[in-house]
């Protein structure tokens, strides 16, 4: 398949900040020439409209973006890029959650909704010259912020055009709600999309469930990267690149070697090795809750937990688990003592606990205390920045 | 014994608390600083002669430009100051992207000398850790040089190694 390797979808995330604030088309041009050697111009389009002094730039409140068209290697080829969030104020509209239909009639993050809408004319001409300019592959990619925009236009490509774009999105936060993410991975084919995030990267973690990541099936690039809570380091474009270069798919979907198993699940619950509040601990919990839920529920009961995969949370499974009203308590076994038990030290309770002590009631208030905690660690980030904001 | 605990607390939280009164006013001064521009300095030319008395207009501009002005002396001599910015949203997880621009104001004609995307908020960075000091002939055409991810468009010349430029003819463009 003509996928664009991990280097070249990352850099080219990553030079669209500057291309976008570079203050005259040429200057843009003759850096793009310098990065990939001539193999990628602007869309005619736009450099028309740049002539005639009209945007020529994918506008919002801010350029936003590019049409790129192929040449040389890259003849036939067509990129649209998108970048992140620059400016605070767009940042805090990502914030703030609502739903929207999405151009497939499935429920999209309203914020991403809306700033794709104000682009949705320029790509449409953009579109409406694609058999002009010989183009048989589209290839989608952004960072952040931009990787929900491009994630919403290979979605649209695919509903508006029957044609299946190339995704790839680095640091990307969720886009849509189940429907979403499902319909738009059966329609553009998990096998075409390419979703990185470091372990340690906040934004991904963001919004929390019903929001879920696209693809919700095939494979997800899970980055290993250091800390041991989530952060804004790890969301850094130049960190991307870092982790992605000399390596091809293949190669980035195997580092995913941290993905616990079943036998290694069940020795971490019984072990009596102290648990603190640690992402890791926090990624244990995640998949003993799952591994338990399934071990004690039927499948009917839990169809949730194959399609989420790796991208769901700790918090995301106890927000869907207090949501559903899912009981465990009926169906007590050893599994749910060690696991209640192992909560309950993250949350620094006393730990004798008897299986009799298991009420649905005594089960549920543990998940809430977890889950008010879990939350309060993942805003960790975010609300210490809005302290040292304070600061200034 | 429960004096002895107490005043052992009483130490414990007490020196806690100057411990965090000492960081906090050992970083405040620095708090959500960006560097837009560096310190630069150097001299001018227009066909090899020093061009005095030059007007040079900088900016720099992340969320909204910052503007200040400088004169070279007789020898075509200028320097201008770093320019920060405070902001908060150093500390969330977006991305430092801030235009430079310094325009040369020179007998009723205008010259872009510097055109540049400052892609990380250190000081420096256009220069790899080295002051920034620059020769610029305006009678020459704009290179592009890209240091640090951030490209430069300029009529200056300094010391510095360019990013290493990938060879994508090599690499290739698809997955392997």
């Amino acid at each position: 398949m003509p996928e664009f390797s991990p280097k070249v979808s990352a850099s080219l995330a990553k030079d669209v900040y500057a291309l976008t604030k570079e203050n005259s088309i040429e200057k843009a041009l003759s850096v793009l020439n310098s990065q990939y050697g001539g193999n990628l111009a602007f869309s005619e389009n736009v450099m028309l409209k740049a002539k005639t002094g009209g945007p020529w730039m994918i506008k919002c409140r801010t350029a936003f973006g590019f049409t790129l068209i192929g040449k040389g290697a890259l003849e036939g080829h067509a990129v649209i890029i998108f970048r992140g969030t620059q400016y605070l104020a767009d940042w805090l509209t990502n914030l703030n959650i609502g739903v929207s239909r999405g151009t497939s009639g499935q429920p999209v993050h309203d914020g991403f909704n809306i700033t794709f809408k104000t682009m949705e004319p320029q790509l449409k001409e953009f579109m409406g010259a694609l058999a002009k300019n010989k183009i048989s592959q589209i290839h989608c990619i952004g960072h952040s912020l931009g990787g929900a925009l491009a994630t919403i236009c290979a979605d649209w490509i695919r509903s508006s055009y029957k044609i299946k774009p190339y995704l790839y999105t680095f640091g990307s936060p969720r886009v849509g709600l189940i429907g979403f993410a499902d319909c738009c991975t059966t329609n553009i084919g998990a096998e075409r999309i390419f979703r990185a995030y470091h372990k340690t990267d906040i934004v991904p973690c963001i919004p929390m469930w019903p929001f879920i990541h696209t693809p919700n099936s095939g494979i997800d690039y899970y980055l290993p990267s250091p800390g041991i809570v989530p952060g804004a380091t790890y969301h850094g474009m130049d960190k991307y690149v870092e982790s992605v270069s000399g390596r091809n798919w293949a190669a980035l979907a195997a580092l995913d070697v941290e993905k616990k198993t079943e036998s290694g699940i069940v020795l971490w619950l019984k072990s009596s090795s102290p648990v603190g509040l640690t992402i890791t601990a926090m990624e244990w919990l995640n998949q003993a809750l799952v591994y338990v839920l399934k071990k004690c529920l039927n499948g009917a009961a839990w169809v949730i937990s194959g399609a989420m995969g790796t991208s769901f949370t700790l918090m995301d499974q106890l927000a869907y688990v207090l949501k559903k009203g899912i009981d465990i308590s009926e169906n007590v076994s050893s599994l749910i003592l060690h696991l209640i038990r192992k909560i309950m030290e993250v949350l620094g309770m006393r730990r004798t606990l008897k299986a009799a002590d298991l009420s649905r009631e005594f089960i549920r208030n543990i998940f809430l205390r977890l889950q008010a905690k879990a939350n309060d660690y993942a805003r960790a980030a975010l609300s210490d920045a809005m302290v040292k904001g304070r600061a200034i | 014994m429960k004096k002895k605990i107490f005043i052992t607390l009483a130490v414990t939280i007490s020196s806690l608390f100057f411990a965090a009164v000492g960081v906090f006013a050992m970083s405040l001064g620095d708090v959500g600083k960006v560097c837009l521009f560096s310190s630069i300095s150097g001299t001018i030319t227009l066909d090899g002669e020093p061009v005095a008395n030059a007007r040079l207009v900088r900016t720099g501009d992340r969320d909204g430009p910052r503007v200040d002005e400088t004169v070279t002396d007789e020898h075509g001599y200028f320097e201008f100051p770093a320019m920060y910015e405070r902001t908060i949203t150093k500390f969330l997880p977006q991305e430092f992207v801030a235009s430079q621009e310094i325009i040369v104001h020179f007998k009723d004609k205008k010259y872009e000398m510097w055109s540049a995307v400052k892609r990380k908020e250190e000081e420096n960075v256009e220069s790899r850790g080295k002051p920034l000091v620059v020769t610029c002939e305006l009678n020459t055409e704009q290179k592009l040089i890209i240091v640090n991810d951030s490209p430069i468009h300029s009529l200056c010349s300094w010391d510095v190694e360019p990013d290493p430029k990938v060879d994508w003819e090599k690499e290739g463009f698809f997955d392997k």
